[in-house]
């Protein structure tokens, strides 16, 4: 895959200062889904990121662990937009967020058994039929552990990806979450994790709610996910890292600090 | 185990706050209603209750934060009255489809047009909350032309919330504000206009 270097997902809200810093971003992951029924105003801005800057879609709500299967009018849209714009590989989330016609809101964990390793798979066949890139997979953050698990969450990874040829977008914020609320062990993780496989990384930080750390993507990225970063990038190398901020955006010469510190890590 | 069993099993539990305490409080019978069997039961009465409602929480959260976005002058004024009147509209709504933020966002507009502001006050909340409602229609449809009617100057009211925090003086004119484009591929724009109120025709009759 190509190497792309270090970037931030886009969001409206610092549109004007992206082009101000456009040096400080090799390229940006857009939210897929937000261009899928784009208007003319969305088009205008899909068009002058693409012709800005490399661009890498990343989805929310494909769904990609539902058993119920994938809803073809939302992947037919997708695989347009993926083909339309050609990345070097395009990620989605390990989880399902629909069932039984309920749109959940959000990216809800799948129990780690046979079962559902057999559903994403299927699922993933699917989706590859239809779109050339590279489809990576993104690791989440579950407040709920799933009943009746028959392997650990690194060996579902494992399997998913190594069944399916799928690389890694692995969330070292959501990896530093997971460890902290469901009290499991950094490096065990990552000995059980195709490292090989990883194309990507997000960092960001997030915030403690009621003893619980919340993936908010809310603040500046902790020491402890910097270190991670710098372990993770020391085992295997990566093509990309993205900076995923989404609320209380500071001004963005905030973000362009984050985003060279990264580079230093990259670079290291 | 049925993975398509459990996962609408889960996603009812997350987002249904009622059936979630029942579930919660008696799988074995709460469950048979879901088409659970004896096993799967078994395996989701393990759920952690304390897990599963905090989930269920953050979602509740999370639409809340999608509205705020949506709504920024009705969430200006009503300020954390905005939080107790999600909550309460989120028990029955669920919003659904690819623009499910934007429609809930327009559901919540008219939950509280409808259900919740007979006699607010300030009265011209309920102008602010039309205004945003207009405009959300707007970005949700495929029409040229809309109109509402107003009982303040619609635009004195947004341009002196946008400006500060305080709330605005304005009295009370009625007025009708019209939204239009050329295309679809055109943004919109919005005019407003006077009611003009016309004296009933006294008729002589010679």
């Amino acid at each position: 895959m190509s190497k792309l270097g270090v970037g931030i997902g886009y969001r409206e809200e610092f549109r004007s200062e992206l082009f101000l810093h456009r040096d400080e971003v090799d390229f940006l992951e857009i939210i897929g889904d937000r261009y899928l029924r784009a208007n003319h105003y969305l088009q205008q801005e899909l068009d002058l990121l693409n012709a800005s800057f490399p661009l890498v879609p990343h989805f929310i709500n494909l769904s990609l662990g539902s058993a119920e299967g994938i809803d073809s009018d939302y992947l037919n849209r997708v695989a347009k937009l993926v083909n339309q714009l050609n990345p070097p590989w395009w990620s989605e989330h390990l989880s399902f967020t629909q069932a039984g016609g309920i749109d959940i809101g959000h990216l809800s964990p799948l129990p780690h058994t046979k079962e559902a390793a057999d559903v994403v798979c299927r699922n993933i066949a699917q989706v590859q039929s239809q779109i050339d890139a590279p489809l990576i997979l993104e690791n989440i953050t579950y407040m709920v552990n799933i009943p009746g698990g028959e392997m650990s969450e690194a060996q579902f990874i494992y399997e998913i990806c190594d069944r399916t040829n799928c690389g890694l977008l692995l969330d070292i914020t959501n990896l530093h979450i997971n460890s902290i609320n469901h009290s499991y062990n950094i490096a065990e993780f990552l000995a059980q994790l195709p490292l090989e496989r990883i194309v990507q990384l997000h960092f960001v930080g997030g915030h403690w709610h009621n003893d619980i750390l919340i993936d908010s993507h809310s603040t500046v990225t902790p020491d402890a996910v910097w270190e991670l970063m710098q372990e993770v990038t020391s085992l295997t190398e990566v093509d990309g890292v993205v900076l995923e901020r989404d609320e209380n955006i500071p001004p963005f010469i905030e973000l362009a600090k984050e985003l060279h510190k990264a580079k230093t890590i990259l670079n290291s | 185990m049925s993975l398509i069993t459990v996962q609408q099993a889960l996603a009812r539990i997350y987002t249904d706050s009622k059936l979630r305490d029942d579930f919660l409080t008696n799988p074995d019978v709460v469950g048979r209603t879901l088409k659970l069997n004896c096993v799967e039961i078994q395996q989701l009465s393990k759920l952690s209750k304390k897990e599963v409602n905090m989930y269920a929480s953050s979602l509740r959260y999370k639409r809340l934060g999608e509205i705020r976005q949506l709504l920024p002058l009705t969430n200006k004024v009503l300020g954390n009255e905005l939080n107790k009147l999600f909550f309460q509209y989120a028990q029955t709504h669920l919003p659904q489809g690819n623009k499910k933020h934007l429609q809930d966002a327009i559901a919540f507009t008219k939950f509280i047009l409808n259900t919740v502001i007979k006699d607010v006050n300030p009265d011209w909340l309920w102008d602010i909350v039309k205004y945003e409602q207009m405009w959300l229609q707007a970005l949700d449809n495929q029409k040229l032309l809309m109109h509402n009617r107003f009982n303040y100057p619609v635009c004195t009211l947004i341009d002196s919330l946008q400006a500060a925090n305080f709330a605005p003086k304005s009295k009370q004119k009625a007025n009708i504000t019209i939204w239009f484009r050329l295309s679809q591929k055109h943004r919109w724009h919005h005019l407003t206009l006077p009611v003009i109120d016309l004296q009933p025709i006294k008729l002589k009759i010679f």
